[in-house]
């Protein structure tokens, strides 16, 4: 299949199967031919407004209105900007300024043009736009304080999905789960490959998402795609029993280092499903290698490899770090030229993506995922930048010396910040409780004497992280 | 174990935490949500109910914890061991 563009291909399911369920959220199902005909109202309302091609931001809830809004935004050859529901309003100020944001949609407005019949914003569809245009502005965590945005243009996305659709046999009758927030890159796969084939996106409450597997059970989810650890999660709610998720055929994993231990768990709940572990950074599109797992090789330990990369992408590693080119490569990042040419570098006139990932190939060219070239990580699949912490602080410390470690604890990953000398740490948390989500905050912060140094010369973050233990 | 011994048990696990995040210990109560405040994660929320099954000697159905209206909050956690 030759994709062009994502909302081509929602066009031509509304088209083929106007009356099918395109979406259910909320107790609602809304068809294809709804879905059509809202978020063409949509488009209509941002072209009137004069918005069209401009960056459009809006809360990103998972309710109806926010569904319609990406495809409308999009239909006007806008591109979206999530803001994530929980803030903090901090946060969001910085993403509208960095990505240069002057429209929102909001909830109200979208609601108005829900079953809009005809008329100056009618039901008919906006002029197609170009394909050459932006998607959307996703942030991330940066390490150089603030979130940074990623710009991803409708053709990296198309080519993602063109070889999503190629590789996988997704059906029209395929009831696809929607568990990743609309701020993660990873809720694009669930959109719009579901999107493509006709198939219905399931959209579980927050509750809903918590309690997964029995969410996925009682909608029917044939098509399973989380982070490894929703799959841990469920383990421990006790509700991944032998075969509990009869009905999924598909499995994708992606954000975080998938274990084989994990892995067998949720084949023992799934055993029809086909296992795939997806790799990808924002920048380089939603996902970029796969690594189908078979039944058996289960019997492993460790972490699952990344697999190969898809056929329409090159990847090399230099050193250890794995670097990525082809048109999946994101635009770049927002307002940031000088982050942009440093991870983007132009080689003979080809351009390279350094992933800040180490892997290694083995033998049959599969890679394996090793670990960061700096201290990016993941929690609860969440980039974080621990410097992002220490930069919200920095204001508040002066010069004080401070620095953010994350260390694992009980299979989860959690930060604990460290400062030298004495402070009030209830005023530094409510100061970081104000600035970042809440999958950032530090667990702690300790008060150290002063930074404790190895033989070498640098910062002995052992030694550190030993206070924990110590209280 | 009656809701006053249940919530002082509650409490006692989250007080620490709690006073570290610059919340006052008479904020941790009531409607406070565990894991909307950025007290738990997820999975620290799933770890504490079950740190709690052990001391309430019995297990809760964990697959519906979250699904009252208010589960996460400190007064949904009770409610989840008082009706159980």
């Amino acid at each position: 299949m030759n994709v062009t563009d994502p909302i081509h291909l929602f066009r031509q399911s509304a088209k083929q199967w106007p009356l099918r369920a395109a979406l259910q959220v909320e107790g609602r199902t809304i068809t294809y031919q709804e879905l059509d005909a809202w978020s063409n109202a949509i488009a209509h309302r941002v072209i009137g407004q004069g918005h069209a091609g401009e960056r459009i931001a809006f809360v990103a809830r998972k309710e109806a209105p926010s569904y319609a809004a990406i495809l409308g935004i999009m239909k006007a050859g806008s591109a979206y900007v999530p803001l994530p529901p929980d803030g903090p309003a901090t946060r969001w100020t910085t993403m509208l300024q960095r990505a240069g944001v002057r429209a929102l949609v909001g909830r109200e407005e979208v609601d108005d043009l829900d079953g809009i019949d005809g008329g100056e914003q009618g039901t008919h569809a906006p002029p197609d736009m170009p394909t050459n245009g932006e998607a959307y502005v996703l942030f991330t965590s940066g390490s150089t304080g603030g979130p940074k945005g990623v710009s991803v243009g409708r053709a990296n996305v198309a080519a993602y999905l063109e070889h999503q659709l190629a590789v996988n046999e997704f059906h029209s009758t395929d009831r696809f789960s929607q568990f990743f927030a609309l701020t993660f890159d990873l809720s694009v796969h669930d959109l719009f490959v579901c999107w493509a084939v006709g198939g219905c996106l399931c959209v579980p409450t927050p509750s809903e998402l918590m309690r997964a597997a029995s969410y996925a059970r009682e909608a029917g989810i044939t098509v399973w795609f989380s982070v490894p650890s929703l799959v841990v999660l469920q383990q421990r709610l006790r509700t991944l029993n032998e075969g509990a998720l009869p009905d999924v055929r598909i499995a994708l994993f992606c954000g975080e280092s998938l274990t084989w231990s994990v892995l067998r768990a949720f084949t023992t709940a799934a055993p029809k499903a086909r296992l795939i572990n997806l790799y990808g950074p924002t920048e380089a599109t939603i996902a970029i290698a796969a690594y189908e797992a078979d039944r058996g090789s289960l019997g492993q330990e460790g972490v699952v490899p990344i697999g190969r990369t898809f056929r329409s992408t090159d990847g090399r590693i230099a050193g250890e770090e794995l670097e990525l080119c082809g048109p999946q490569l994101a635009r770049g990042y927002v307002g940031d030229q000088e982050a942009t040419d440093r991870a983007f570098r132009v080689e003979q006139g080809v351009r390279w993506y350094r992933t800040g990932d180490r892997v290694r190939m083995d033998d049959q060219d599969v890679l394996h995922f090793l670990g960061r070239t700096d201290d990016q990580l993941k929690i609860m699949g969440h980039r974080v930048e621990p410097a992002e912490v220490d930069a919200a602080l920095a204001p508040l410390l002066g010069g004080t010396p401070v620095i953010t470690l994350p260390r694992e604890e009980g299979g989860a990953v959690r930060l604990y910040t460290f400062v030298q000398g004495v402070v009030d740490q209830p005023a530094l948390m409510n100061e970081l409780r104000r600035v970042l989500p809440s999958y950032m905050l530090p667990e702690r912060i300790l008060q150290v004497d002063r930074m404790p140094m190895t033989a070498h010369g640098k910062l002995d973050r052992r030694a550190l992280l030993e206070q924990v233990e110590h209280g | 174990m009656d809701r006053t011994e249940l919530a002082q048990q509650l409490r006692e696990r989250l007080i620490h935490r709690a006073e570290r995040l610059g919340l006052r210990a008479e904020e941790v109560g009531g409607s406070l949500d565990l894991v909307r405040s950025g007290l738990l994660d997820s999975l620290g929320f799933v770890d504490l109910i079950t740190e709690l099954e052990q001391v309430v000697g019995r297990e809760v159905d964990l697959a519906t914890a979250f699904d009252a209206p208010g589960a996460t909050t400190f007064d949904g956690v009770l409610e989840l061991f008082l009706r159980s």
